[in-house]
C-alpha cells in the first residue's frame, strides 16, 4: 500500500511510493531520500541528470522486443569518465521487475542473480570465464564507474558519487552477465551479480 | 522508351511477317514447278539427283 | 556525463577536430595529419600515419542521416582492400554513431551502400573461422533469427586508410578475416563472422540504398549485382513478360486459326493406279495462294514412281515432273524399323483462277503388279496455309518470355556469383 510522505529536507510531498521503493528523489529540493522501515531520511543529493538522448525514459512505456512492454520507475546514471550509461528499474507487462541497462545502443535486460556466484576478484578481468546458472560467459569489459545521478524510485540504495568496479560478460545467443564490486565501510568487499539478455536497440520502440 | 518502341515494332513485324508467310503458305511451292522450272531426275531412269531440263 | 567535449586540438598538428562520437570512442585519427590519438587517455598520440590516401566515398565525417528513423552521425572512415589472385577489391567502411542506438557501419562497395550492425545474439554453432571453412566438407550453414544462412565467401582484408573516431582501435595495415554467409528470399542479410585477431564479432549487413538520400549526398551509381541486392525487376522486364507472353498466345492462336483456315482437302482420285486414265481436273479460286497436291499409296516394302503434269486453265505447263513413294519396314534384333514414306506432295503457284489439270501416270515400281493394284489417293488443297512460320515465331517469343521470366533466377545467380565455395573442394 502506498503512503503519503513528505521530503525530510524541504517538506514537499513525495510521489506515492511503490511497494519496491527503497530510495526516491525529491523533485523540489533534489535530495536523495532513503526509506528505512517506514522512516524517510535524506541520504544526500539525487545528482545532476544532464539532458541526453535516451532510448528509455521514466514515465513512458517502451516495447523491449520479445520481452514486451517495460515501464521504468527508477533511473540511475553511471559515469565512467568519458561517458555514461543508464540503468532503468521497472516492470514488464508480465509483472516481473527487471533492470534494463542502456549503454550507447547496448541494451541489456537483467535480474539480480539470487544464487551464490563463485566469483572473486579474478572474475573482474578481460577474458575471464564464468558459469552462472549453467550458462557460460566471457568477460568483455571491466571499468570503474560512479553513480552520478538518479531519478524516480529504486529498490535499493545507491550512493551517488560512489565509485564501483564493473564487469560485463557475454554468453551464447545474447546472454549477458554483469558484476559490480565495491568496498563497504565495516562490511568489506561486496559484490552483486546480474544476469540477463541482450536486446537489439532497433527492437526497443515506444509502446 | 525508344527501346520499348523498338521491341514493340520489331516483335509486331515478326508476328505480322510470320502470319503473312503462313497465310501465303511460304515454302509450299516445289522447286520443280512453275515456268522455267527443272525436274529432278528419277532414281531409276536418270540416276539420283540428276537434273534434266524440261 | 562529466562535461562532454565537443572539440579538441590535434596534439600532433594543432588542427581543430570536432568530437562526434560517444563515450565508447577509444581512437581518433586526425583528418589532417593522420595522427592516431588515444581517446581513452587524454588524446595522446599513438602513432602517425603519413601519406594516407582517402578512398573514394561521397560520405564525410560529421554528416548525419536517418537509419530506420534513428539519427546517426558519420564519425569514422576506413579504407579496406582485399588482394587475391592478382586482383584487388576495395571498399570503404564508415563508422556511424547514435547516442541511443550505438555504433554501426555504412559501407560503400562498387557503388552499393550497405548497413552493418554488430549483434550479440549469435547464431548457435561454433564461430566460423576461415580455417573452419577450409576444413568443412559440406557448405557451412547457420541459423539466425529464424533465417537460414549459407556460406558465401571469406575475405582476408587489410586496412589502408583510417580517419575519425572508432569505438575500437583500428590501425593502418591491420589485417583481419571475415567469413560471410548469405540468405535468399525477400529479406536479404549477410551474416559475417569477423575476426581481427584480437576480437571476434558477429555482424549483420543489409542492403541500404537509401544511404545517399538519408545523408544528403549525390546518388551513387552501382555497378554489378551486389550479393545483398534484392531482386527488383526493371519496368522493362515486367513489360517484356507481359508483352512476349501475349505474343506467344497471339502466335499460337493465329497458327491454330490458319491450320483450320487452310483450303479444304479434295480427293481427286481414290483407286488403283491402273484405273488412272484422263487427267484429273480441279478448280482454283484464289490464285494468290499456293496449291498442294498429295499422293498417298499403301505400299509395303515396295516403291512406286508417278509422272506428274500440271497445266493451268490456259494450258500452260506448270510442272512436268515425277514423285516417288517408297515404304519399307521390318524388324531386326527385336526392334522394328521403317524407312521412307507412303506420301508424296507437290506444291505449285497457280497463275490464274480457273480449272487446272493434273495428269498422274504410273511410271515404274519395284513390283509393277502390286504397285499398280495398291490403292492410290490423289488429293488437292488450294489456298494452302503453312502455320510453321507462326509456330517458329511462337517459339522465338517463348524464348524471350522465358528470358524475362528467368530474370529473378538470373539475379539470384548473379548475387551468388562471388561465392568462393566449390563443391569439389577436398
Amino acid at each position: 500500500m502506498t503512503q503519503d510522505r513528505t521530503c525530510p529536507n524541504c517538506g514537499a510531498a513525495l510521489p506515492p511510493l511503490l511497494a519496491h521503493a527503497r530510495m526516491v528523489n525529491c523533485e523540489f529540493c533534489g535530495s536523495s531520500i532513503v526509506l528505512e522501515d517506514d522512516v524517510v531520511r535524506k541520504a544526500g543529493e539525487a545528482g545532476e541528470m544532464l539532458d541526453a538522448a535516451e532510448l528509455i525514459g521514466l514515465g513512458r512505456a517502451v516495447l523491449l522486443g520479445d520481452w514486451g512492454q517495460f515501464s521504468a520507475t527508477g533511473h540511475v546514471r553511471y559515469d565512467y569518465g568519458r561517458g555514461h550509461w543508464d540503468e532503468y528499474y521497472g516492470q514488464l507487462s508480465s509483472g516481473d521487475m527487471v533492470w534494463v541497462s542502456v549503454d550507447e545502443g547496448d541494451v541489456v535486460i537483467q535480474r539480480p542473480v539470487t544464487e551464490r556466484v563463485d566469483g572473486d576478484g579474478s572474475a573482474f578481468r578481460l577474458g575471464a570465464e564464468m558459469t552462472v546458472n549453467g550458462i557460460e560467459y566471457t568477460c568483455t569489459e571491466v571499468s570503474n564507474a560512479k553513480a552520478s545521478a538518479f531519478r524516480g524510485q529504486l529498490p535499493e540504495v545507491i550512493v551517488i558519487g560512489e565509485t564501483h568496479l564493473y564487469a560485463n560478460y557475454i554468453g551464447a545467443g545474447g546472454a549477458a552477465l554483469s558484476a559490480e564490486r565495491w568496498t563497504e565501510p565495516g562490511a568489506g568487499v561486496q559484490m552483486a551479480w546480474f544476469q540477463g539478455h541482450w536486446i537489439d536497440p532497433f527492437e526497443v520502440r515506444p509502446a | 522508351m525508344t527501346g520499348r518502341i523498338l521491341t514493340i515494332a520489331l516483335s509486331l513485324a515478326v508476328l505480322g511477317g510470320s502470319a503473312y508467310a503462313s497465310w501465303y503458305g511460304w515454302g509450299t511451292i516445289s522447286r520443280d514447278t512453275g515456268a522455267g522450272s527443272v525436274r529432278t531426275g528419277s532414281a531409276i531412269v536418270g540416276g539420283p539427283g540428276r537434273v534434266r531440263v524440261k | 556525463m562529466t562535461g562532454h567535449v565537443t572539440a579538441i586540438d590535434c596534439p600532433n598538428c594543432g588542427a581543430g577536430l570536432p568530437v562526434l562520437g560517444g563515450g565508447r570512442v577509444v581512437t581518433k585519427v586526425c583528418t589532417y595529419c593522420g595522427a592516431s590519438l588515444d581517446a581513452a587517455n587524454g588524446f595522446k598520440v599513438l602513432e602517425v600515419y603519413a601519406d594516407l590516401k582517402r578512398p573514394p566515398s561521397p560520405f564525410r565525417l560529421g554528416m548525419t542521416g536517418l537509419v530506420d528513423g534513428i539519427e546517426f552521425t558519420i564519425i569514422g572512415t576506413l579504407g579496406k582492400s582485399e588482394r587475391y589472385g592478382g586482383q584487388t577489391w576495395t571498399w570503404v567502411d564508415h563508422q556511424l554513431y547514435s547516442p541511443t542506438h550505438g555504433y554501426a557501419w555504412l559501407t560503400v562497395e562498387d557503388g552499393h551502400t550497405l548497413l552493418t550492425r554488430k549483434v550479440r545474439d549469435w547464431p548457435s554453432g561454433a564461430f566460423l573461422t576461415t580455417r573452419a571453412v577450409d576444413r568443412a566438407e559440406t557448405r557451412p550453414v547457420r541459423s539466425w533469427r529464424g533465417r537460414s544462412f549459407t556460406y558465401y565467401a571469406y575475405s582476408n582484408w587489410h586496412t589502408d586508410f583510417v580517419e575519425g573516431e572508432f569505438n575500437w582501435r583500428p590501425k593502418r595495415g591491420a589485417k583481419g578475416a571475415t567469413v560471410s554467409l548469405l540468405n535468399n528470399g525477400d529479406d536479404l542479410r549477410m551474416l559475417a563472422y569477423a575476426d581481427d585477431g584480437a576480437e571476434r564479432e558477429v555482424e549483420v549487413t543489409r542492403y541500404f540504398p537509401e544511404a545517399a538520400a538519408a545523408f544528403g549526398v549525390e546518388p551513387l551509381e552501382p555497378w554489378d549485382v551486389h550479393p545483398l541486392q534484392p531482386y527488383a525487376p526493371l519496368p522493362k522486364t515486367r513489360f517484356n513478360r507481359l508483352w512476349y507472353g501475349g505474343l506467344v498466345a497471339a502466335s499460337i492462336g493465329l497458327a491454330l486459326f490458319l491450320t483450320v483456315a487452310s483450303g479444304p482437302r479434295e480427293t481427286l482420285f481414290d483407286g488403283p493406279p491402273s484405273e488412272l486414265a484422263a487427267p484429273l481436273t480441279f478448280d482454283v479460286e484464289d490464285a494468290s495462294r499456293p496449291v498442294r497436291i498429295g499422293l498417298q499409296q499403301n505400299l509395303q516394302n515396295d516403291w512406286a514412281e508417278f509422272e506428274l503434269a500440271i497445266r493451268d486453265p490456259e494450258g500452260v505447263v506448270l510442272a512436268e515432273t515425277f514423285r516417288g513413294i517408297s515404304y519399307y519396314s521390318g524388324s531386326s534384333g527385336g526392334e522394328s524399323w521403317s524407312e521412307g514414306s507412303r506420301r508424296a506432295t507437290i506444291g505449285f503457284a497457280p497463275t490464274t483462277p480457273g480449272a487446272y489439270s493434273l495428269a498422274v501416270t504410273p511410271a515404274q515400281g519395284g513390283q509393277p503388279g502390286t504397285m499398280s493394284r495398291s490403292q492410290l489417293r490423289v488429293t488437292v488443297q488450294s489456298g494452302y496455309t503453312r502455320p510453321l512460320w507462326l509456330w517458329l515465331a511462337a517459339g522465338a517469343f517463348g524464348l524471350m518470355f522465358l528470358w524475362a521470366l528467368s530474370s529473378k533466377f538470373r539475379h539470384r545467380a548473379a548475387r551468388w556469383k562471388g561465392s568462393d565455395w566449390s563443391e569439389d573442394d577436398d
